[in-house]
């Protein structure tokens, strides 16, 4: 809350002990280092408060220390005032929530108005509800703010409804706990006048549509009571913050994307470890790099956040932490760790701890991304890529709050993606690559909201929703005896509460724990995402943790848990994965020399028969097992790549080396593919098939493409003729598609572009796990590069060549 | 299909003259029946409210001049939420002379409106509400209906009593559920022969929309009019057991809790329980 008044109190230059650290790294790891961005410091621009801000409300701010607004503050103000959608894009601790705070308790103050505050998780509302008090309490305006959601007593909830001025709650809660119920919020939502959407770069994706969803459902009630809410909307910087915006809340909005808040300077390392392997590409772990980085920062005197991935992750660089420090021989450091999991007043305990300068460093996972106050930190180490450019920035935004120089450092993982981006730092340097997507009209998920929608207020026959039609839509519920048609009215006539049947965020809740049941044990030792589950959590299974062998024993699919039991083999499990496309209607095409893009309607079939055996270091198969779990059927949409199969020819001794060439370069693709359109891994699959449908292409356990017709029987492209037509597929890993497809064909170019570089950039002789995807070590004996193989595809499509 | 707005469509006619009820609005169906005095419900005679204490499970009762309404209703569901429709409304009224059963019917959507002035009316008519399970099911689904229509229900000068509660503290620990039906034929001695089971009404109301068939909708008002009478006869023997509780095999000691709970002191002695407040 505290606001910097000027740039004065940044202390600059080279004798920060932040930029001290930083010039001693690039001393002695020179070459681990691939970048170093240096972000000058800002300084603060200042307004006074509008006259007509209410006089308490100044007086709340100045006993809190702000007697002027920072320039994006105030622009929101007056946006607001306007009557104007808002969506606020600044950096991590700009003062972000005065800029919803001031509209609302201005509302509030002036005409008793009522505001809803939607956060992506609980955590987040709480820390919000505390602000709001703090404020309330220094000028003692009366404005009651609670929290509602799967935590709020029974008891408490009547007076939330009734008494709170502002309620601060969380998609999921509005979508199943306050729409179906809204005749009991009747008087919150005849004053409703703001909703606040924090953290909107988190709606995206088969969330976000659903989000964009729930929102229409959220003003047609509020239309009912007689109410259209405006919407302050905040973000992390994204491409397109504003096409994101009204896509979510269906109309358009203003942007305040210039922050006025001051800022010290930021030095931003990107850190690559060495190479251990260099055949096949193998690099020291980055838990090591990091540990080694965040030993020396607390060493200077630095206060210091780590950020891992997993939760696991965080566990085990609290560990080697602490270890590093008890071999020290000087006082022990105190070192934190922060996770969900843990309990929330242990929680609040580190916080306090990390607020009074008790912790020295605190190993977080994303849980400390967000608004959490912790106080000043100096230097911020990123364990590996978060998975998006936006996360990233948010998360060294947590480095550097009072203006001194902050130092972070991104380590890379040996992931192909992390990899990518340590060698392109123009991704962290120039404008924003990442697109917000969301694809609210896609009709499974539209016909679940509409179920929903119908159930809290019949449909006039005419109404809109979103901005369009849903007659037919209706209709179709009313032929399935959901719905029933009077006099202009579709009324629910459905003995069942439909909101409870549809999760929002139902692929992210699914994830697997391992547990380890080895002497009577019952740990957790891992989590495993649902979409990964089925390749790496079958019975039989080999799942390696920290590179001990674990089999699994049983797999409970439905409670997401899989047994596992320490064991001793030589041996590892490959999964093998039969993803079949067939084309059924083509939308769009691009061609561009021998090479065709499209987009367009597919069906797939997935089924995982069975796993590999495969010995380690020889690669020998030696032997299989079978896995039964169902196939996956759906038609969704994708986007696709094929070349002239008589090119093909022409550039490739062997149709199977051209395989493998499209299987290097489908991984490449897809990665790029990923980062461009800000896609979860799991809502974007990848596959290489025949554009006739007739074979799919698989990585066999020789690490080699295979052709397999649908029954699984091998296919020899050789014998194919001119309907030997490789396709790379990109697709919506969704039923129906969630709309990635037609903003990826749109960026297909710089996609390929990318993959080329991806992999004409990595420094691995003839491909490895960082850019086409694992490979044999024998490759290079063969005279075969399947690095090469992957670059020639990537050119046929339309690279420049690297080669 | 449906016919005009207005205008009754011939079935609604049908089912109106089958019930012997009238059609007081349109997609709405008024069935009432002046039941007399000494009504037999079971073993019991309905007359025997007039013989009640003033204070009764714990409450001070209104004169039953000012009207008594046993009240119950029908749903399309129990989810619960803005969804679920009440497609009949109704109850016993006593007004110290003589009872009248009043059922509305909804035959459309379109009815509610009437079905909610109706329900509006008869609560002005009531000082004691008595229901089972109304607290936490039919009011507030009453509520929001009234709130989906735009009106409000007048309740702030009613006497609320759910005989679920003062049910449970007495028979939880001696039956093995303490529903409607179980306490109706435990302490009333009422039989139902061929009553549709609640469960199957929200199916009887959607057959009428769809396919116009009233079979099930002949059977769920008689089902409802059992439920408003068994109302009635339970407010007289449960008073009893609260007063004997050995005599009813009731529990003394989940009696005496609850009314201690109530703040009423309780003596017990002779096999009786005499309380004051």
């Amino acid at each position: 809350m505290e606001q910097q008044e000027s740039a004065a109190a940044t202390a600059v230059g080279a004798d920060d002990p932040a930029h001290r650290l930083a010039d001693e790294l690039v001393r002695r790891y020179g070459e681990r280092i691939t970048a170093r961005i240096v972000q000058p410091a800002r300084p603060a621009r200042l307004v006074a408060f509008p006259a007509w801000l209410d006089p308490s409300l100044c007086q709340a701010l100045q006993s809190r220390g702000i007697t002027r607004l920072y320039s994006h503050q105030a622009e929101a103000l007056a946006s607001a005032r306007r009557g104007e959608h808002l969506v606020v894009v600044t950096p991590t601790a700009s003062g972000k929530s005065l800029c919803f705070n001031l509209p609302v308790l201005q509302a509030v103050r002036e005409a008793g108005a009522k505001a809803l505050y939607l956060f992506p998780t609980k955590a987040l509302a709480q820390d919000q509800v505390a602000e709001l008090n703090a404020l309330n309490q220094a000028a003692a305006f009366g404005v009651r703010a609670f929290t509602f959601d799967g935590d709020t007593p029974a008891d408490a909830r009547q007076a939330v409804r009734l008494k709170g001025d502002i309620v601060v709650s969380n998609p999921d809660m509005l979508h199943q706990g306050i729409l179906p119920h809204h005749t009991k919020w009747a008087a919150f939502f005849e004053g409703l006048r703001y909703v606040v959407i924090d953290e909107m770069h988190t709606y995206r994706g088969v969330f976000g549509s659903h989000v964009a969803n729930v929102l229409r459902r959220l003003r047609r009630i509020a239309a009912f009571y007689g109410s259209t809410p405006q919407f302050i909307l905040c973000s992390a910087t994204l491409a397109n913050p504003v096409e994101l915006a009204s896509g979510l809340i269906g109309a358009p909005v203003t942007a305040v994307d210039q922050t006025g808040a001051p800022c010290g300077e930021r030095h931003l390392l990107l850190w690559n470890p060495p190479v251990i392997n260099p055949d096949l590409g193998i690099r020291a772990s980055n838990r090591s790099q990091t540990t080694r980085i965040a030993r020396l920062a607390v060493q200077r005197g630095l206060k210091t956040i780590v950020f891992a991935n997993s939760r696991l992750m965080v566990e085990v660089l609290t560990k080697y932490l602490k270890d590093a420090f008890e071999r020290d021989i000087q006082p022990t450091a105190h070192i934190s760790a922060y996770r969900g999991g843990y309990l929330p007043n242990e929680r609040r305990r580190t916080e306090q701890a990390l607020r009074g300068d008790q912790v020295d460093c605190v190993v977080s996972t994303s849980a400390l991304e967000l608004g959490v106050d912790i106080g000043s930190l100096d230097v911020c180490i990123l364990n590996g890529y978060p998975g998006s450019i936006a996360g990233t920035w948010q998360r060294l935004g947590r480095a550097g709050r009072r203006g001194r120089t902050a130092l972070g450092v991104l380590v890379a993982s040996s992931d192909a993606l992390d990899q990518y981006l340590v060698r392109n730092p123009e991704f962290f340097d120039q404008a924003p690559v990442e697109h917000g997507r969301i694809a609210p009209d896609q009709l499974l998920i539209l016909m679940e909201h509409l179920r929903c929608a119908a159930f809290e207020l019949p449909f006039r026959r005419d109404e809109l929703f979103g901005n369009a039609s849903v007659e037919e839509h209706l209709a179709y519920l009313a032929e399935q005896g959901v719905l029933h048609l009077e006099a202009d009215r579709w009324h629910w006539m459905s003995d069942s509460y439909p909101a409870n049947a549809v999760s929002l965020r139902s692929v992210a809740d699914g994830n697997f724990l391992v547990i380890d049941q080895t002497d009577q044990r019952k740990d957790v030792i891992a989590e495993v995402d649902y979409s990964a589950a089925a390749m790496t959590l079958y019975e039989g299974a080999i799942y390696l943790v920290q590179a001990q062998p674990y089999q699994v024993e049983r797999l409970d699919w439905t409670g997401r848990k899989a047994f596992v039991r320490s064991t001793r083999v030589d041996y590892y499990t490959d999964a093998i994965d039969y993803t079949h496309l067939r084309i059924l209607d083509t939308f769009e095409t691009r061609s561009d020399g021998p090479a065709l893009c499209a987009r367009g309607e597919v069906h797939l079939l997935r089924r995982v028969p069975g796993y590999k055996k495969i010995r380690y270091y020889s690669h020998e198969n030696v032997g299989y097992g079978n896995i039964s779990l169902p196939d996956h059927e759906m038609h969704t949409s994708s986007l696709w790549w094929q070349v002239d199969p008589a090119v093909i020819d022409q550039h490739f001794a062997r149709r199977s080396e051209a395989l493998d060439g499209f299987l290097g370069a489908a991984h490449a693709l897809h990665l790029i593919a990923a980062l461009r359109s800000m896609a979860e891994r799991q809502d974007l699959g990848r596959a290489v098939g025949d554009g006739n449908g007739e074979w799919f292409a698989t990585v066999g356990a020789d690490s080699r493409g295979n052709a397999r017709r649908p029954d699984g029987s091998r296919f020899d492209p050789e014998q194919g003729g001119d309907r030997f037509v490789p396709t790379v597929f990109l697709y919506d890993n969704f039923p129906g598609g969630v709309g990635l497809s037609e903003p990826l064909l749109a960026l297909a170019e710089e996609i390929v572009q990318g993959a080329a570089d991806l992999i004409g950039q990595c420094p691995c002789p003839q491909g490895c796990p960082a850019c086409v995807g694992p490979i044999l070590a024998s490759e290079a004996q063969r005279g075969f590069s399947p690095k090469a193989a992957a670059s020639r595809i990537l050119s046929l499509l339309g690279a420049r060549a690297w080669i | 299909m449906p016919a005009s707005a207005t205008e009754p469509s011939q079935r609604e006619q049908r089912l109106a003259s089958r019930l012997q009820a009238t059609l007081v609005a349109p997609g709405l169906l008024l069935r009432e029946q002046p039941l007399g005095l000494h009504f037999a419900h079971g073993g019991v005679d309905l007359a025997e409210l007039r013989q009640l204490p003033t204070t009764v499970l714990g409450l001070p009762l209104p004169a039953p001049e000012r009207g008594w309404w046993f009240m119950d209703t029908e749903t399309t569901g129990l989810a619960g939420g803005t969804g679920t429709l009440v497609f009949l409304y109704g109850g016993l009224h006593f007004d110290g002379q003589q009872f009248t059963l009043r059922q509305w019917l909804l035959t459309r959507f379109g009815g509610e409106a009437a079905l909610l002035d109706g329900v509006i009316q008869t609560l002005q008519h009531t000082a004691l509400l008595v229901t089972f399970n109304g607290k936490s099911f039919d009011l507030p689904l009453l509520r929001t209906r009234a709130r989906l229509q735009r009106c409000a229900l007048p309740e702030q000068h009613l006497l609320h009593l759910d005989l679920l509660h003062p049910a449970r503290s007495a028979y939880a620990q001696r039956w093995p559920d303490v529903r409607l039906q179980t306490a109706e034929r435990r302490l009333c001695q009422f039989r139902r022969q061929d009553d549709l089971p609640g469960s199957e009404a929200p199916q009887a109301f959607m057959r009428w929309l769809r396919a116009g068939s009233d079979e099930g909708l002949l059977r769920v008002m008689d089902h409802h009019r059992n439920d408003v009478l068994s109302l009635a006869g339970l407010t007289i023997t449960l008073a009893q057991a609260f007063q004997h509780p050995h005599l009813h095999d009731a529990d003394a000691a989940g009696i005496v809790r609850r009314l201690r709970r109530q703040g009423y002191r309780v003596r017990e002695g002779q096999g009786q329980l005499a309380f004051s407040a």
